[in-house]
């Protein structure tokens, strides 16, 4: 594939920053510009989330865009972040365009200027109302209606099935803290031990407050343009090996999850074919993986990937994350060097893409030593993708 | 007093015989007439086959469950006063996956793959849901 990242921007990560979405998202681009050393006007590709509030229409008017030849969008939510990426490829690939920016902008946490509304702000049953027309309708009338709910249903099934421990989630949680105290672009800095996540409150169990991720608003973006143009750009150039993305059931339809899914059980499927083509396309393994992101709505769907994607063998992830393999430095593969959804900031999975270049360029504050491939992808509960990025040496 | 139910208001037909049938007191869930393979949640077509050819046929309502959890606060506002409670995902003995919540016992008694039976259940005026109970051995 010869697509390349150029540039990374993104905005202060906080809460209730009292910015509209517009305003963080072209911070966040121009800024990922600045860093490239190309002018804003160069951008003639927009990928974004299908959820994402700022169109496209606007950004070209608020930053001066003269002329759009690429828009594609990826589904849900925070399966997507990964995909965002390889929609930017192959569309630089293929010649659609030769400068597309990635981009996801929130404002959307529980208190949220922008209000109540079913694609804005508020608690999820806030939004869902009290006529249930959608999915909803097989969930809500049983008390199951946050994330955190139907996350905390596949956790226990993995628990089950594997004899994972909820504190294995909770080492994860500890990891990525202890990967935020050092980051000082994370919101959750202060290091946590695994008896504050044990005194932590219960969610919905096994999930505690310190294995979901953050509520706040920011934005985060990255240039993706050839690897001939980005060699001539500010940065050094990070390459796109490979990219895949693909269907499956989403947590929010959990009859349909577990009816055709299962993917860490019984079947192939989902992440686990994707991971085959994404690594085959690229001509290397999960071994050769120095440093991962991996999007966590919750911290389980850190173990799941690390299963689905082959970096350890099915129902292994709870041992794998317990022997320190996840931590920065001396892990196997560090995940989540930022801090993650759980401790750097939620941006829908979308900040984990400025760190997996920073990574390859060795500039990141927990930098892995020679790091030459990182890997990231999508929250695997959901419709999700992979992106390899490798160092161009 | 708690705050009401969120109510399902289907704008398909599919779902909407769910819950007719369901308030009548019948768990029916659909079967394709030509290959017999379940469904649910409903669809218009068998995804096994592609027959849109359906029966809509008695559920056993027994099972198994599959997923728990016990929820607390915050949740839904009809949930709120019987945090912490405990909500499942049951797999019938048909195949299909329902979503339910455990009425009957202490959450911390509910385990994964225990033998559960949906019970049709008015729990509101007009509101018939398949609420979950432990089968004892």
């Amino acid at each position: 594939m010869e697509a390349a990242v150029a540039g990374i921007g993104q905005t202060t990560y906080a809460k209730n920053m009292g910015r509209t979405e517009l305003d963080l998202a072209c911070e966040a681009i121009r800024s990922a510009c600045a860093d490239a050393g190309l002018d804003v006007a160069a951008i003639d590709g927009v990928v974004s989330y299908h959820v994402e509030q700022v169109q496209e229409l606007d950004l070209m008017t608020a930053l001066g865009i003269p002329e759009l030849r690429y828009m594609a969008r990826t589904p849900s939510g925070g399966g997507g972040a990964a995909s965002l990426l390889g929609l930017a490829a192959l569309a630089v690939d293929q010649g659609a365009a030769e400068c597309v920016v990635a981009f996801r902008a929130r404002n959307r946490s529980k208190t949220a200027s922008y209000g109540i509304d079913p694609n804005q702000g508020g608690r999820p049953w806030a939004k869902g109302g009290d006529r249930l027309s959608d999915a909803k309708q097989w969930h809500y009338p049983f008390g199951v209606a946050a994330p955190a709910h139907e996350f905390a249903l596949i956790a226990s099934r993995h628990m089950h099935v594997y004899g994972t421990r909820a504190e294995h989630f909770g080492m994860q949680a500890v990891a990525q803290r202890f990967h935020a105290s050092r980051n000082p672009d994370a919101i959750m800095r202060d290091p946590i031990t695994i008896d504050d996540w044990h005194a932590s409150r219960p969610i919905a169990e096994p999930l505690r407050l310190f294995d979901c991720s953050l509520e706040n608003d920011g934005a985060a973006a990255v240039i993706v343009t050839s690897l001939e143009r980005a060699r001539d750009l500010e940065q050094p150039a990070v390459k796109v090996l490979s990219q895949v993305q693909y269907g499956a059931p989403i947590h929010v339809q959990l009859c349909d999850f577990f009816a055709t899914t299962a993917a860490f059980e019984e079947r192939d499927g989902g992440a686990v074919t994707a991971s085959r083509r994404l690594f085959g396309d690229a001509g290397i393994t999960p071994s050769d993986v120095d440093v991962a992101m991996m999007v966590e709505p919750f911290t389980v769907a850190v173990l799941l990937a690390l299963e689905q994607y082959g970096f350890c063998e099915r129902g292994g992830s709870g041992p794998f994350v317990e022997s320190g393999q996840t931590l920065w430095p001396d892990g196997a593969l560090p995940v989540n060097t930022h801090g993650g959804s759980t401790s750097e900031a939620f941006v829908h999975g979308v900040n984990h893409l400025p760190e997996a270049v920073r990574q390859i360029r060795g500039t990141a504050v927990n930098q892995v030593a020679d790091a030459e491939v990182a890997f990231i992808c999508g929250a695997v509960s959901d419709p999700s993708g992979a992106v390899l990025l490798g160092a161009d040496r | 007093m708690s705050a009401p139910y969120p109510r399902p208001a289907p704008i398909g037909a599919h779902d909407a015989r769910f819950w007719s049938f369901a308030a009548q007191g019948e768990l029916r869930i659909q079967r394709c007439a030509d290959c017999g393979v379940h469904r649910h949640p409903p669809r218009p077509l068998c995804a096994a086959c592609g027959s849109t050819a359906v029966e809509w046929v008695a559920a056993s309502g027994r099972g198994e469950i599959w997923a728990r959890t016990v929820i607390h606060p915050p949740t839904l506002p009809a949930f709120t006063e019987r945090t912490p409670y405990c909500a499942v995902v049951v797999r019938l003995d048909e195949g299909v996956f329902m979503v339910s919540t455990i009425v009957d016992r202490n959450p911390d008694d509910v385990v994964v793959a225990a033998p559960v039976e949906l019970v049709l259940t008015e729990v509101e005026r007009d509101l018939v849901l398949p609420l979950a109970r432990v089968v004892d051995a």
